[in-house]
């Protein structure tokens, strides 16, 4: 049943679910598939694993899944790579997928590295852009380490080609008239590797950086108290998200949900104020989709402005409160 | 206990706009300063703590080319009983697959009783956090990722605790296992003038592809499913325009401008 399209190599999705709503990087994932698929004339399909998921199913196909494999176990009802890497390399074996699609999250990031080596293929982390060319293969862009460059990466020989992405790099789509079939798939469970004793659920903050219009974010010039409750002050009368590049986090101004860029999250707000962010490509991936950019450092030859729309040169602290004080005087008139 | 903990050697991340590419799409890495990656110390600082807490014994793998042997000597330094290099021109260019397949053929040669395997979460230069599953992979190993706490229970089975998104997993894991960890985990030792010393007595062994048994074909650049394919400057698509006059001129400006003023709305 799942291999049935003969002799075309289609993309597949891994879908990840918390209590029965998938993922929002999944439903991105699902609808740059469909854009790929439709100029080849490929099916997309969702892997849904779990338990009682099958009420998530609508979504996906909605999102643009031709296929949602469905495989249902209590066994499977938490994630867990012994389990699932298997699994899908059962799946991937049947099927033969041209390339399989994972969200760069906690649980992506352990699961297609694994099905990866299971399937003796090649797998590329938190991919910025994705491109099928007419004979199958998968452009798959990263930044490259250590400057101002990008990486086309390729998986010549070996299918299925495995990418992960972060969140916010595709834009979800929606397609209320699509249809779509549920393929049931019973799992043929290993053996347990390890036991799972419980999972402990924290109530995190969801990060507001991903849904907000405005973010403010300060780098490694930013390195006083005050300096980052001038930060937060302008997030706040702009009525956006806080957040940092790897510096800040490094010094302990930000948390972690809070990093933007290639190791943090990926965001495409309206405006993005970057204040003492040098502005390296590892930090700019993460932002590269916001509408405006705006950049404030004493630097003058800060990579950064040249990677934003305005840039101010000069202190923060001199700029941030003249910043604060007219938005405030234009949101009064 | 028998504990392997794999560390790469990065460049220093002052060094990183002296590394240039070379055509074949491979890094240029010569004379570039190297580190020890700064989470594979936590790998080895919890190696040292099991090693202290249920004996036993500590090796440190590593791949890359010989300049990586002085940074091999720090890690016997923090007191590392044994330390492998995988150093071979075969082993060139390998991405994580092949560098995973290698790693795990060298443990399996060194240390074929081995408990755990530990690798830090993430490299800071390319950070794809995929060695430590697919090391898993070729040693038939369980692995867990992002872990922040490791307690060694009875009959060598390891509690893990491992974040994920919306929590964190609480594990039983049997040996042998792969176990990728996080810097919140420990605090990494700093070796004293005297550990330095007496590391100078331990020996650092060097193997190849051949003592490996790994072909060309499945080693290096040969290897490694993923090839680069191009490489190319990101391209500058902002507008770049630097705002002049006085501080409030400039504010005032930056207000008026439509994707700015369009927000405060």
């Amino acid at each position: 049943m799942i291999g049935d399209i003969e002799g075309k190599e289609n993309l597949w999705v891994f879908v990840e679910q918390f209590k029965g709503v998938p993922k929002q990087v999944s439903l991105e994932l699902i609808a740059k598939a469909r854009m790929l698929a439709d100029r080849f004339g490929l099916r997309v399909a969702a892997l849904l694993i779990g338990d009682n998921v099958r009420n998530v199913s609508p979504v996906l196909i909605n999102a643009g899944a031709d296929d949602v494999f469905l495989l249902e176990d209590p066994l499977l009802s938490q994630y867990r790579s012994d389990f699932y890497a298997p699994v899908i390399l059962d799946l991937i074996r049947k099927g033969k997928p041209g390339a399989v699609f994972f969200g760069a999250t906690p649980i992506g990031r352990d699961l297609a590295p694994a099905v990866a080596a299971l399937a003796e293929t090649g797998c590329t982390a938190d991919c910025i852009d994705l491109e099928l060319t007419e004979n199958g293969a998968l452009l798959q862009t990263v930044p490259a380490f250590g400057g101002r460059m990008m990486a086309v990466i390729v998986t010549p020989e070996r299918r299925p080609q495995i990418a992960t992405v972060r969140l916010g790099v595709f834009q979800q789509a929606w397609f209320p008239e699509h249809n779509g079939r549920v393929v049931d798939i019973s799992p043929q469970l290993t053996q347990a590797k390890f036991d799972l004793v419980e999972f402990v659920e924290e109530s995190l903050q969801p990060s507001l950086l991903f849904s907000a219009r405005v973010v403010v974010a300060g780098g490694a010039g930013v390195d006083s108290r005050e300096g980052w409750e001038l930060l937060r002050e302008l997030a706040g009368v702009l009525q956006g998200a806080l957040g940092g590049s790897r510096p800040a986090l490094d010094n302990g101004w930000i948390r972690e949900s809070q990093m933007i860029g290639h190791s943090g999250s990926t965001i495409r707000p309206d405006l993005y104020i970057a204040v003492g962010i040098s502005g390296d490509v590892l930090h700019m991936v993460g932002v590269q989709d916001a509408k405006v950019i705006v950049a404030v450092n004493s630097d003058s030859r800060a990579p950064i402005f040249s990677n934003s729309d305005y840039g101010i040169i000069g202190d923060y602290r001199e700029v941030i409160p003249v910043l604060i004080n007219a938005v405030k005087k234009k949101q009064r008139s | 206990m028998h504990v392997a903990v794999c560390v790469k050697m990065v460049p220093a991340p002052g060094q990183w706009s002296r590394i240039v590419f070379r055509d074949d799409g491979s890094l240029q890495r010569e004379g570039i300063e190297l580190i020890i990656n700064p989470v594979d110390r936590n790998a080895l600082e919890e190696a040292l703590k099991i090693r202290q807490a249920r004996g036993g014994t500590v090796a440190v793998f590593s791949m890359g080319p010989p300049s990586c042997l002085e940074h091999l000597r720090e890690a016997l330094a923090m007191g590392a009983d044994r330390a492998f290099l995988l150093s071979d021109r075969n082993f060139a260019g390998a991405d994580t697959l092949a560098t995973s397949r290698a790693l795990a053929a060298g443990i399996k040669k060194e240390m074929p009783g081995f408990d755990l395997v530990l690798c830090g979460s993430a490299s800071i230069d390319s950070g794809t956090a995929q060695v430590g599953p697919q090391l898993a992979a070729y040693l038939g190993a369980a692995h867990l990722t992002e872990a922040f706490s490791i307690s060694v229970g009875e009959q060598n089975c390891f509690q893990v605790r491992t974040a994920g998104s919306h929590g964190y997993f609480v594990t039983d894991l049997r040996k042998p296992a792969v176990i990728s960890v996080t810097k919140q985990l420990n605090k990494p030792r700093i070796p004293t003038l005297f550990d330095i010393m007496a590391s100078c007595n331990k020996e650092i062994i060097i193997l190849s592809s051949a003592e490996l048994s790994l072909p060309k074909s499945e080693s290096g650049l040969e290897g490694s499913p993923t090839k680069v394919r191009e490489l190319f400057f990101s391209p500058a698509r902002r507008l770049a325009r630097i705002l002049e006059g006085s501080m409030e001129d400039r504010v005032e400006e930056l207000l008026r401008q439509p994707g700015v003023a369009g927000v405060l709305k």
